[in-house]
C-alpha cells in the first residue's frame, strides 16, 4: 500500500498545496496561480484539486494531510504579542481552529490531519530534498510560531532541531523593518533592498549593530526600542529615524544615496550575522553540508557569501524557501515520522511541479480567439530556430512550456526571455511588464555546460539562488549588476529540454549561451499559470511574441488594441479582493 | 515574563478548543493583560490610508469639481474611469441654467438593457421639454448601476451642490444588501439572530431582518429629510416594483431548509404532489399541498409560488399578488450571498410611511402598475428580468413621475404641447430582449421565458439573428468570454453597448456557463426566420465539450446549474446538492460506452442512503452511498447514450439529517462569521460530490 500525503501551507502569505506519493513529490503549486490573487493566503482549494488531478487520485486515496505549522502555538505567540490589549474580540479573530475546520469543510477531507511546526516544515523542505545523508540545518525567517531561527541537524530519516531564537528577535523582521523604512512593501520588497545594496556603501553598519546584537551560541537580540511591529500597525518606532539621522522614505519617492547606503549596510549586517551563526552551527554539528530554508534563505547574495566564506563545503537551499515551501516540508516531515523510507535519494534538480497543458487544449483556446498564430506542432526544431532568431533580433518573448514552476522564481517554464547582450532590454522589459525600479538587473539563464566560461561559478545553480561574478568576454549589460555580479540559473537538457534547446539555438546564432530570464507576469499579478493567463498577460503588455508549447503568436501580426480594451474591462469586472497588507508584517 | 508565556499558551489552548464564550474569554484576557491594562497600553498609532478619496465635497459620484472660465463644472474623473460604465454617459455637468431635477437611483433608474440610448432620465427630459414654459428644465442623471444604500446616502448629500429644485430617488432594490455587507448588527442582535436560527424559528429570523432593513431605510430617510428641509428642496421617491409574474425563484433560492423532525421530507413530498396536481389541473388539491409547504417552511418561496399559481388560474389576482410578494420577500433570510435585487415589502412600507411623515412625494410603482393592468399581476409586459423595466415599464413609471412633478412647478396637463411618445428603434428593443435573455438564462429561468424574449426579438429586427449567431458560438466555447472572437465581434458591432457597455456578458473567473437552454431557444427562434445553426452548434459543442481522449470534469461550471449563486457561509471545493436531484450535462460525438468516476457521500446521516442514477431519463443504477466519501466507477453502456447532449441525473434520498451542534457553529468565529455559518448550516445537503469525471472507454 502506498502512502499519499497532502501538504498544506495557508492563512499567512502565499498558500500552497502539494502531494507526496510514497515520499515522491508528484505535484506542488501555490494557490495564487489559480485564484490570480497575488500572495493569496486562503486555503489552497484549487491547488488541492490540481494535486489530486495531477496524481490521478481521489480524496478517498489521501492517507494524511500535513499542515505546515501549529495553530495553537502560533496563537499563543499572537496573544502574548498583544498583551496588555488582549480582548475577547481579538481572541475570536485569531481563530486558530480555522485550518482544521476549513480542511474538513472546504476541502471535505475526513482523514487524519497532522500539524508540523513551522520551522520543522522549513527544515524538512530543505534537508529531505538536499540529497545529503547528513547535514547541518539552518532556518531563518520572520516568524513561525515562536521560532524565528532554528539550528539543527539531519541524518537519514531524522531531523533534530536543537536550538531556536524566539520571537520578537528575528533577522527576517529586522530585514522587513528596514525594507519598510526604505519605502518598500513588507513581504514583497525585500528583494529590492537586496538589489539596491550594491549601489551603496556600508556607512550605517554601526547604527544597525545598535538594532541587532549577537549573543552567545545561536542567539541574537533585537533592540525593541527601535521596532514597533508588535503593535501590528507599523514596523519601526520613532526612534529609528533618529538613530539613522534620516526620515523614512515615502514609497515612490526618489532613491537617494542614503537609501542605497542603508541597503548595503543591512546586507552587510545580515551576512555577518549569518556567517557567525553558520560557523556556530558548524562547530556544533561538525557537518560539512548545510541545508537552508525560510524567507531569509532567499537572500541569494548572503547564500553565496555563506558558501564562499563560511565553514561548509556544500550548501543546499530549498528553492521554495518562503512559506509556500512549508507545504512540501510538512508533507515530507510527516512521511519521515511515519517511518517510511525516503525515496528522494538525490538532490532536487528541478521545480516543475505545477500544471501543464496539452497542445490540443492550447490549440482549442487559440481557435476560439481572433488571434493569428503559427502552428509548429511536430516541428519543434523549426519553432526553436525561429524563436531564437526573434530573440537575436531583440524581441521580448513570453515563454510558456510544460509544467509550471513551484516557488517564487520563473525558471524557464513561465518566463519572459530576451537577449542579455542588449543594453536597452532592461528598460524595455521594465517599461512593458515589470514597471519596477530600474536599478535591479534581470537574471541570466545559462547552459550548464557553459557556465564556467561566463561566470565565476564551478557548480550548477538550477534555482537562481546564488549570485556570482560575471566573467564572460561577452558584454552582458542587461543581466550584470553594478558590482559585476549576476543571479545565475543553469539550464540543462535533462530538466528542461525545450528551454535548453532554445538557448543552444540562440548560441548557434549568436555565440552567446545565455538568455535574460524574468518571471512571466504583469506587476502586481501572480506569475501566469494557464494558457489563458499567458494570453491575457501577452495582450495586456507589449511582449513581442508569445510561445506556448509549439504555437507562436507574434504581436506585429495581430492587432491587439481591441482585445486589450476588452481585457481592461474584464479586469474591472473581477471582484475587488482584499490583498495582503504590505505596510506591516501581518502576524495573523 | 514566564508567567505571561504560560498564560498565553493557556489562552491559546482555550481559543483553539473553541468551547469558550465571549465572557470567559474576557475574563482570561483581563488576567493576561495584568492589573491596569489601560495605564500600560500605548496610544494606538493612527494609520493614514492613501487610497481613500480625500473628501466628499469636491465630487459627486464620478464627477469632480473643476473651475473653468469662472464656471464650476463637474467633470468625469479619470481616477474612477473603471466605474464610468455604471453611470450616465455624460462627461460634464454644467452649472444650472433654469430649473433642475436630479435623479438618483439604481440600475432600474439607469435603464438597464437600454442605457445609454434610452433611460428614465431621457424619457422624463423629453416629457418636460414638451411642456409650455418648461424648456429650461433639465434632468441631471446621477443613477448608478448597483448603487448601494451607503452610496445613495453620500450621493444624496453631494448632489445638493448641483442646486436641485427637485430630487427624485428611484431606488430600494439594493438596500437589503446592507444587511450583509456592512457590520450593521450589534453583537447582541447577532446573538439573538443566531439563537432564532438554531431554534429553527425561521419566521422570527425573517422578522428580525425585516425590522433591521426598515431601521436602515428609516435612518436614510431621516437624513434625506434633514437635507430637504435645510435646503427647501422637495423630494420624490419612486418605489420599484418586482417582476411578480414572470420571474421565478432561482434553484438556489428555493432550496429546502433543514426543518425539525421529518418536516423536510414532508415539505419535499408536498412539493412533488403540488406540482403534479398543478400539472393535472387539480387546483383544490394543489392548494392544500402548497399551503402545507408554507406552513412547514414559511421562508421558502416555492409554496407561495405554487399557491399563487392556483389563484392565478382562478383569476384571483389580489390573493396571487399577495402570495407572489411573500415569495419574493423570503430571500431576506440570507439564503444566498447574492440574491437578485428586489424591493422588499418591509422596504416599500417604510418608504411610504416615512414619506408621509416627512412630506416627500411618492410614486408607488406597485400601485401604478396595478392600476395600469386593471388589477392583474405585472410580468413580462413591463419587465425584462427580476426588477429591470422594459421600455413600456420605463415610460409608465416616468408618466407617473411626470404627473407628480408637473403641478410642483405650476405646470398643467393642458400645457403639454405635443405627445412625447418617442419611438425606440426596433434594434434597440430587440437587443434589450436578447441581452435580458442572457441574464434570465444565467439565473436558471424557465425555457419558456427564454423562448419569449428570443421570439420577441427575432420578430422585430434582423439584428437579432446576428446577435444570436454570435452569442451561441460564444456560449459554446470553453475559453473565457473576454478572449473569444465572437465576443469581440459582439462588441465591435455594438450589439451589447446597452448592457453595461458590453461587460454584462462577462463571467466571473472559472464560472462561465454553457447556457444550453438559451442556445436552444435561440436555435428555435432562428429557425422561424429560416436560419439553421443547429448543425454548426452541435459540432462546436462536441469539439469544445465532447467526451473524447481526456476525461470531462462535470463539476466544472459549464455542466451544471449551480455556479452563479452561493449559499451563505458554505464555500467548498466540492459540489453540494441542495436539492434532491442533481443534474449534469455531457456531450458525445459518437455513442461509445463511457465510465463515470464518482466520489460522493451523503453527509450528516447515520449510514448514508441509496442514490439513483438516471441517464437520459432512463434509470441505470441504484447505489449505496455512505456518509463518508466513497469512490465508484460506473459504466454507462452505449445503448443508453445518445450522440450530442446527454443528461445525467442523480436522485438523492430524502430523509432527515443529524442536526449540527450549536457549539460547532461558534467554534472560535467572530460574530459576523458565526451568523454566516449559522445561516449556511440551515440548509441540507442531500448529497456531496468530490469527483465526477466522464471518460470514454478505450476501444
Ligand atoms: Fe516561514
Amino acid at each position: 500500500m502506498g502512502l499519499n500525503i497532502i501538504g498544506i501551507s495557508a492563512f499567512y502569505h502565499d498558500s500552497a498545496c502539494c502531494i507526496l506519493r510514497d515520499g515522491v513529490l508528484i505535484a506542488a503549486a501555490q494557490e495564487e496561480r489559480f485564484s490570480r490573487i497575488k500572495a493569496d493566503a486562503s486555503l489552497p482549494c484549487q491547488a488541492f484539486l490540481y494535486c489530486l488531478k495531477q496524481s490521478g487520485l481521489a480524496i478517498t486515496d489521501i492517507d494524511l494531510i500535513a499542515y505546515y505549522e501549529d495553530p495553537e502555538k502560533k496563537a499563543s505567540r499572537q496573544i502574548w504579542s498583544r498583551i496588555p490589549e488582549v480582548s475577547s474580540s481579538f481572541l475570536l479573530q485569531l481563530d486558530p481552529g480555522r485550518p482544521e475546520r476549513e480542511i474538513r469543510e472546504v476541502l471535505g477531507y475526513e482523514g487524519p490531519i497532522r500539524f508540523v511546526e513551522h520551522h520543522m516544515s522549513h527544515a524538512a523542505s530543505s534537508f529531505f530534498f538536499s540529497g545529503f545523508d547528513t547535514s547541518a540545518i539552518l532556518t531563518v525567517d520572520g516568524v513561525g510560531e515562536w521560532a524565528t531561527t532554528t539550528y539543527g541537524a539531519g541524518n537519514g530519516n531524522a531531523i533534530h532541531l536543537f536550538e531556536e531564537v524566539h520571537f520578537p528577535h528575528s533577522l527576517g523582521l529586522l530585514y522587513s523593518t528596514i525594507t519598510s523604512f526604505l519605502g518598500f512593501g513588507v513581504n514583497d520588497g525585500e528583494y529590492k533592498v537586496m538589489g539596491l545594496a550594491p549601489y551603496g556603501k556600508p556607512l550605517y553598519v554601526k547604527q544597525l549593530m545598535d538594532l541587532l546584537q549577537p549573543e552567545a551560541e545561536g542567539q541574537y537580540k533585537l533592540n525593541m526600542g527601535y521596532f514597533d511591529f508588535l503593535s501590528g500597525e507599523r514596523m519601526f518606532s520613532d526612534a529609528l529615524p533618529g538613530l539613522l539621522g534620516h526620515p523614512a522614505r515615502r514609497p515612490d519617492s526618489i532613491i537617494a544615496p542614503f537609501h542605497k547606503d542603508l541597503s548595503k549596510s543591512l546586507q552587510v549586517v545580515l551576512e555577518e550575522m549569518l556567517l557567525e551563526k553558520a560557523r556556530y552551527l558548524h562547530r556544533r554539528t561538525g557537518e560539512k553540508n548545510l541545508c537552508m530554508a525560510g524567507g531569509v534563505a532567499l537572500n541569494c547574495v548572503a547564500n553565496g557569501r555563506i558558501l564562499r566564506d563560511g565553514p561548509f563545503e556544500k550548501l543546499f537551499v530549498q528553492p521554495a524557501s518562503n512559506d509556500a515551501g512549508g507545504a512540501i516540508g510538512a508533507a515530507m516531515a510527516i512521511h519521515a515520522v511515519e517511518g517510511r523510507a525516503l525515496q528522494q535519494k538525490k538532490q532536487l534538480d528541478h521545480v516543475y511541479f505545477g500544471p501543464e497543458f496539452a497542445a490540443d487544449e492550447i490549440e482549442q483556446l487559440l481557435k476560439s480567439t481572433s488571434l493569428q498564430y503559427h502552428n509548429y506542432r511536430g516541428s519543434r526544431d523549426l519553432m526553436l530556430s525561429m524563436v531564437a532568431g526573434k530573440l537575436a533580433e531583440g524581441l521580448v518573448i513570453g515563454w510558456f512550456q510544460g509544467r509550471m514552476e513551484f516557488g517564487p522564481r520563473s525558471l524557464g517554464a513561465r518566463s519572459i526571455l530576451a537577449d542579455p547582450r542588449n543594453a536597452t532590454m532592461r528598460d524595455r522589459i521594465n517599461a512593458m511588464v515589470k514597471k519596477r525600479e530600474g536599478f535591479r538587473p534581470f537574471a541570466p539563464a545559462v547552459l550548464e555546460d557553459k557556465v564556467a566560461e561566463h561566470f565565476q561559478l564551478d557548480h550548477p545553480s538550477p534555482f537562481m539562488l546564488e549570485t556570482c561574478q560575471v566573467s564572460s568576454t561577452i558584454d552582458l549589460p542587461a543581466i550584470t549588476h553594478v558590482d559585476g555580479s549576476a543571479r545565475v540559473q543553469t539550464v540543462n537538457e535533462h530538466t528542461n529540454l525545450p528551454f535548453a534547446l532554445l538557448i543552444r539555438e540562440f548560441e548557434k546564432l549568436t555565440g552567446c549561451p545565455i538568455l535574460l530570464n524574468t518571471s512571466f507576469n504583469v506587476k502586481g499579478e501572480p506569475i501566469v499559470c494557464s494558457p489563458e493567463d499567458a494570453l491575457k498577460c501577452f495582450i495586456k503588455t507589449d511582449i513581442d511574441c508569445l510561445v506556448m508549447d509549439e504555437f507562436v503568436i507574434i504581436r506585429s501580426e495581430n492587432s491587439l488594441h481591441a482585445l486589450k480594451l476588452i481585457l481592461e474591462n474584464y479586469d474591472i469586472e473581477k471582484e475587488k479582493r482584499a490583498g495582503i497588507r504590505h505596510d506591516v508584517y501581518t502576524f495573523v | 515574563m514566564n508567567r505571561s508565556y504560560s498564560l498565553a499558551a493557556e489562552l491559546a489552548r482555550v481559543v483553539t478548543g473553541g468551547e469558550a464564550s465571549a465572557v470567559k474569554l474576557d475574563t482570561l484576557a483581563s488576567l493576561i493583560n495584568g492589573p491596569s491594562p489601560d495605564a500600560a497600553a500605548p496610544e494606538p498609532t493612527p494609520v493614514l490610508k492613501d487610497n481613500e478619496p480625500p473628501d466628499q465635497y469636491d465630487r459627486i459620484g464620478i464627477w469632480s469639481l473643476k473651475q473653468q472660465e469662472g464656471m464650476d463644472l463637474y467633470v468625469r474623473d479619470t481616477r474612477f474611469a473603471a466605474d464610468w460604465r455604471l453611470w450616465a454617459n455624460q462627461h460634464v455637468i454644467f452649472p444650472k441654467k433654469g430649473k433642475r431635477v436630479v435623479l438618483l437611483g439604481e440600475s432600474v433608474a439607469r435603464g438597464y438593457f437600454y442605457d445609454p440610448f434610452f433611460n428614465p432620465a431621457i424619457e422624463l427630459r423629453s416629457r418636460l421639454q414638451a411642456v409650455e414654459g418648461f424648456t429650461d428644465f433639465e434632468v441631471v442623471d446621477l443613477a448608478k448601476s448597483g448603487l448601494t444604500l451607503e452610496e445613495l446616502s453620500r450621493l444624496s448629500e453631494s448632489c445638493l451642490r448641483l442646486d436641485p429644485d427637485l430630487i427624485i430617488i428611484f431606488a430600494g432594490n439594493n438596500w437589503a444588501y446592507s444587511l450583509y455587507d456592512s457590520p450593521v448588527f450589534s453583537e447582541y442582535e447577532i446573538q439573538s439572530l443566531t439563537n432564532a436560527l438554531h431554534s429553527l424559528d425561521l419566521m422570527q429570523v425573517k422578522e428580525k431582518l425585516d425590522d433591521k432593513l426598515a431601521e436602515l431605510v428609516k435612518n436614510y430617510m431621516a437624513t434625506m429629510a434633514s437635507f430637504s428641509a435645510r435646503h427647501g428642496i422637495p423630494v420624490l421617491f419612486i418605489i420599484p416594483e418586482y417582476n411578480l409574474d414572470s420571474w421565478k425563484s432561482t434553484p438556489l433560492e428555493k432550496i429546502v431548509a433543514g426543518l425539525p423532525e421529518d418536516n423536510t421530507d414532508k415539505w419535499i413530498a408536498a412539493g412533488k404532489r403540488a406540482k403534479r396536481y398543478l400539472q393535472s389541473g387539480r387546483l383544490p388539491d394543489a392548494q392544500k399541498e402548497s399551503e402545507q409547504m408554507i406552513a412547514l417552511d414559511p421562508t421558502n418561496p416555492l409554496g407561495y409560488e405554487y399557491l399563487a399559481e392556483c389563484h392565478l388560474r382562478n383569476e384571483k389576482y389580489e390573493e396571487a399578488r399577495h402570495l407572489l410578494e411573500s415569495a419574493r420577500d423570503t430571500s431576506i433570510v440570507k439564503r444566498l450571498t447574492n440574491h437578485t435585487p428586489r424591493c422588499f415589502s418591509s422596504c416599500r412600507r417604510t418608504i411610504l410611511e416615512q414619506s408621509k411623515l416627512y412630506g416627500f412625494h411618492v410614486v408607488d410603482l406597485p400601485a401604478v402598475f396595478k392600476d395600469h393592468l386593471g388589477g392583474k399581476i405585472p410580468g413580462r409586459d413591463l419587465f425584462l428580468d427580476y426588477c429591470h423595466l422594459n421600455h413600456e415599464g420605463i415610460k409608465l413609471a416616468m408618466d407617473a413621475a411626470f404627473d407628480v412633478l408637473l403641478p410642483l412647478f405650476d405646470g398643467k396637463k393642458t400645457d403639454v404641447k405635443s405627445s412625447s411618445a418617442r419611438e425606440l428603434s426596433t434594434d434597440l428593443v430587440a437587443l434589450a430582449h436578447l441581452l435580458a435573455a442572457t441574464l434570465n438564462s444565467r439565473f436558471g429561468q424557465p425555457r419558456e421565458i427564454l423562448n419569449y424574449h428570443c421570439m420577441q426579438a427575432v420578430k422585430i429586427s434582423r439584428i437579432s439573428a446576428r446577435f444570436m449567431t454570435l452569442f451561441s458560438s460564444l456560449a459554446c466555447r470553453k475559453a473565457s468570454t473576454a478572449l473569444c472572437k465572437s465576443y469581440g465581434q459582439i462588441l465591435a458591432e455594438g450589439l451589447a453597448d446597452q448592457y453595461n457597455k458590453g461587460t454584462g456578458l462577462l463571467h466571473a473567473e472559472n464560472a462561465k456557463t454553457l447556457d444550453y437552454e438559451l442556445i436552444h431557444a435561440m436555435i428555435a427562434a432562428l429557425q422561424t426566420v429560416g436560419i439553421d445553426i443547429h448543425g454548426q452548434i452541435e459540432v462546436l459543442l462536441n469539439r469544445e465539450h465532447g467526451v473524447k481522449n481526456a476525461p470531462v470534469n462535470l463539476l466544472e461550471s459549464f455542466y451544471h446549474m449551480f455556479s452563479i449563486q452561493k449559499v451563505a457561509g458554505a464555500s467548498s471545493c466540492y459540489y453540494k446538492a441542495y436539492d434532491i436531484t442533481s443534474e449534469f450535462l455531457f456531450f458525445m460525438e459518437r455513442n461509445v460506452p463511457v465510465y463515470a468516476d464518482i466520489t460522493w457521500r451523503i453527509p450528516a446521516t447515520e449510514n448514508g442512503g441509496k442514490a439513483r442514477l438516471l441517464l437520459n431519463d432512463a434509470p441505470i443504477d441504484e447505489m449505496d452511498v455512505g456518509n463518508k466519501w466513497q469512490t465508484k466507477k460506473v459504466l454507462f453502456p452505449s445503448a443508453g447514450l445518445i450522440k450530442g447532449a446527454n443528461r445525467l441525473l442523480i436522485k438523492w434520498p430524502a430523509g432527515s439529517r443529524v442536526p449540527r451542534k450549536k457549539a460547532e457553529d461558534r467554534n472560535g468565529l467572530s460574530a459576523a462569521g458565526s451568523l454566516d455559518r449559522s445561516i449556511g448550516s440551515l440548509y441540507h445537503t442531500f448529497g456531496e460530490i468530490h469527483t465526477l469525471m466522464i471518460s470514454a472507454v478505450q476501444e
